[in-house]
């Protein structure tokens, strides 16, 4: 019975002697800096950090977009790097984790990134809520948290109060507004029923459409919400077709969901223009199984060139992104949305080094809150446009599915 | 404190040495002490992280482990607590009245679900629980003007105080620490208590407790409202470690990750919840490492390794070799099992 106790003496003797042991690998060491250079900036190299979605239920989107970077990071590198206004070329290395889309883990991957890895710069984060996550920290420990992989304004609206976190894509604010842009440049009484997702992202593209059409002839006829879960919007759409509108605008995020509500618009006799966000304007996942043809008008808005689309078949930058998706990430989809952005949000970054004077943290800052010019993939007449309250994208172009494809509207 | 001692005998066995706990304890205390001092702020975030979820893991071996009812609604009672104390600091009320706040009312509605849960076991208590995190997450986008919405909050809670020149991931491990470290302790007493009997003998024979006095569904619902205050509690510590909480926090699969955490830490150990919520934390940031798309993927096979290695659990498996190192035979099976 006197030795009832000693094993736990033990063991706990064992586990102070480990402390102590790691103790001597302490807090001064992982801090180091590579001498008078920023971090995660040596003469030949720059450490970029990033976390994504590559598991769980988003896993396919962050997965796409990480790759997108890949494609056009590894084209940078195999062509020498990146040439830095100190003259030096350095190449760029990634540094990328997966959070699961776990606010939680998002955090632990920054802490990872910025105490471990020593990056210079966060680039692309996935999503939302972690990249709302680790805002407050990186703007409090003043480390760029660049080009967020989100639609939402909170990251791009108050860059005096958040100047290290900046968006890259157009806001589902700006979005909206462009549809409104589109119906009121017509001039004419048009009467528009509205069907959104009950949530922030739904919200965003409703408040930017219905700021839009303020004081214009375009009114709101009628206006129905759906969640996420619900398995068909049959009973929304029939509300909504007994207000006879002329354009349905449809701020859905699911394309299996839009797919049906279109259906079911036809199938009431209610034939509107539709207004497809671009979330759900795939011609395959959409428009072909809605058996809709676009004769009573669809529409929707882009603001980079799709893969996909025949227009762009013989352009290089979409023949250069396709090939290098093909080569850095085999078996990846170059269509995925997220992809392309990836891609473009790359390129933005390696602008942004080519740029920065001061190669510091606050130096890219700067750079980045001036950035203008042009990046691969985007529309014709599109160009970026950086401002302290938008991302540095802030206009999309409308197009109309006419003939089995999308094209642009002049 | 008591950790050691669950080590070694799970159950709390009668024979124990004042002086040998009081050893032990002041060991662990001053390796806790002393690691968020020398280690760097991942690693505490990390350390501070498995503390938050062991808590949790802990509440749900209440009613699990010790009481031997099924839940999967951990993850709404984790943020019950969590949007408690971000609430209540987006209005910038004191942070101890949004600890009261977050951990009364997981309690509270813990209470109210376990009066009709109590009369059902098994499967189909699984079923009713299983509707809570499905509830919460749309619960917590909808209250849009108090939570936040799908968005959720940013909050700034338990800043460190300026003279203790401590950095925020610091300060944040000794909150965490000293709040995980009380609610332990408190289990640990619970459980040699006529509480812990009682809840036993509850899970061993349901028939045999009543015969023996013991309102069978009076102690589950308390157990379920005590598994549901543990699971508050961590929501509040998880804001405190993480500062932010929105609806992606409390779906489903974080129930299921807890119950997970508490199979592979292995039943009624609180060594185990604290091994389970580490594998959950720390495991997946070692299988990034390795590959960043496969994290989850690697995740996943050590899961089933350590199952089929250690289908008890990893405390278990570790008290038999502790046991075997001191050079006596220890009971393979626990009472109850």
């Amino acid at each position: 019975m006197n030795q009832a106790h000693s094993p736990a003496l033990r063991a706990g003797a064992i586990l102070v002697a480990a402390v102590l042991a790691l103790g001597a690998c302490g807090r001064g060491e992982t801090s180091s800096s590579g001498g008078s250079q920023a971090p995660g900036v040596t003469d030949t190299t720059v450490k970029i950090g990033a976390s994504y979605a590559l598991s769980g239920p988003l896993a396919a989107n962050g997965t796409a977009a990480m790759n997108g970077a890949k494609s056009y990071f590894d084209a940078i590198n195999a062509a020498g790097g990146v040439k830095m206004s100190d003259g030096k070329t350095r190449k760029i290395e990634v540094v990328q984790y997966d959070d699961g889309y776990d606010p939680a883990r998002a955090v632990q991957n920054y802490r990872k990134l910025t105490t471990q890895d020593n990056v210079f710069a966060l680039f692309q984060t996935f999503g939302t809520a972690p990249n709302l996550a680790i805002m407050d920290s990186a703007n409090s420990e003043k480390v760029p948290q660049l080009f967020v992989h989100s639609g939402a304004a909170v990251f791009s609206q108050d860059q005096k109060a958040k100047p290290y976190t900046v968006g890259w894509q157009p806001t589902y604010e700006t979005e909206g507004a462009a549809y409104a842009k589109f119906l009121t440049a017509r001039d004419q009484d048009l009467t528009v029923a509205v069907i959104s997702q009950n949530d922030d992202l739904g919200k965003a593209f409703v408040n930017g459409f219905t700021s839009g059409i303020g004081g214009s002839k375009v009114k709101i006829v009628a206006q129905e919400t759906y969640e996420a879960t619900d398995p068909t919007l049959d009973s929304q759409i029939t509300k909504l077709a007994a207000s006879k509108a002329d354009v349905l605008f449809s701020a859905i995020a699911i394309p299996k969901l839009t797919a049906g509500a279109l259906s079911k618009a036809a199938e009431l006799g209610w034939n509107p223009e539709h207004l497809l966000v671009s979330l759900v304007s795939s011609v395959d996942q959409v428009i072909k199984p809605s058996g809709l043809d676009g004769s009573h008008g669809i529409y929707s808005t882009a603001f980079v060139k799709a893969a996909d689309d025949q227009q762009w078949a013989a352009d290089k930058d979409v023949q250069d992104y396709i090939a290098r998706m093909k080569t850095s990430a085999p078996g990846a989809d170059p269509t995925v949305p997220n992809a392309a952005w990836g891609y473009g949000a790359a390129a933005t970054l390696v602008k942004a080094l080519q740029e920065t004077k001061d190669i510091t943290r606050d130096g890219l800052v700067q750079t980045v809150q001036h950035l203008t010019g042009s990046v691969p993939l985007l529309l014709p007449g599109l160009e970026l446009h950086a401002s302290l309250t938008g991302p540095p994208l802030d206009r999309l172009h409308v197009q109309q599915f006419k003939d089995g494809k999308w094209s642009l509207i002049e | 404190m008591s950790l050691m001692i669950d080590l070694v005998k799970p159950d709390g066995g009668a024979a124990r040495r004042p002086y040998g706990r009081m050893l032990t304890g002041a060991a662990l205390v001053i390796v806790l002490a002393v690691f968020p001092l020398v280690m760097s702020p991942f690693a505490n975030l990390q350390v501070t992280l498995t503390l938050v979820y062991a808590v949790a893991i802990l509440g749900l071996d209440i009613l699990v482990g010790w009481t031997g009812q099924v839940s999967l609604g951990q993850s709404a009672f984790f943020g019950i607590g969590a949007y408690g104390v971000a609430v209540c600091a987006d209005r910038g009320w004191p942070v101890w009245a949004g600890l009261l706040f977050g951990v009364v009312l997981a309690g509270v509605v813990g209470c109210l679900v376990a009066v009709p849960a109590a009369r059902l076991r098994g499967y189909a208590l699984g079923m009713i629980t299983l509707t809570l995190p499905v509830v919460a997450v749309p619960l917590a986008k909808r209250l849009e003007v108090v939570t936040g919405g799908a968005q959720g909050l940013n909050v700034t809670i338990a800043e460190a105080p300026e003279w203790t020149g401590l950095a925020a991931d610091q300060w944040h491990y000794y909150v965490v620490a000293a709040g995980a470290a009380l609610v332990f302790a408190l289990a640990a007493a619970l459980r040699r208590s006529h509480f812990g009997r009682a809840f036993d003998a509850v899970r061993v024979d349901e028939a045999l407790a009543t015969a023996q006095g013991v309102h069978v569904t009076r102690y589950k619902v308390l157990a379920f409202t005590l598994s549901a205050v543990y699971g508050g509690f961590a929501g509040v510590l998880y804001v405190v470690a993480v500062q932010f909480i929105s609806p992606e926090t409390l779906i489903l699969t974080l129930s299921i990750s807890l119950l997970a955490g508490l199979a592979i830490g292995g039943l009624r150990s609180l060594l185990g919840c604290v091994l389970g919520a580490a594998f959950y934390v720390v495991v997946p940031n070692v299988t990034g490492e390795v590959s960043a798309g496969q994290s989850y993927l690697l995740y996943g096979v050590c899961l089933l390794a350590v199952m089929l290695l250690m289908p008890r659990g990893v405390a278990p498996a570790l008290d038999r070799v502790v046991r075997n190192v001191a050079g006596r035979r220890g009971r393979a099976v626990a009472p109850g099992d």
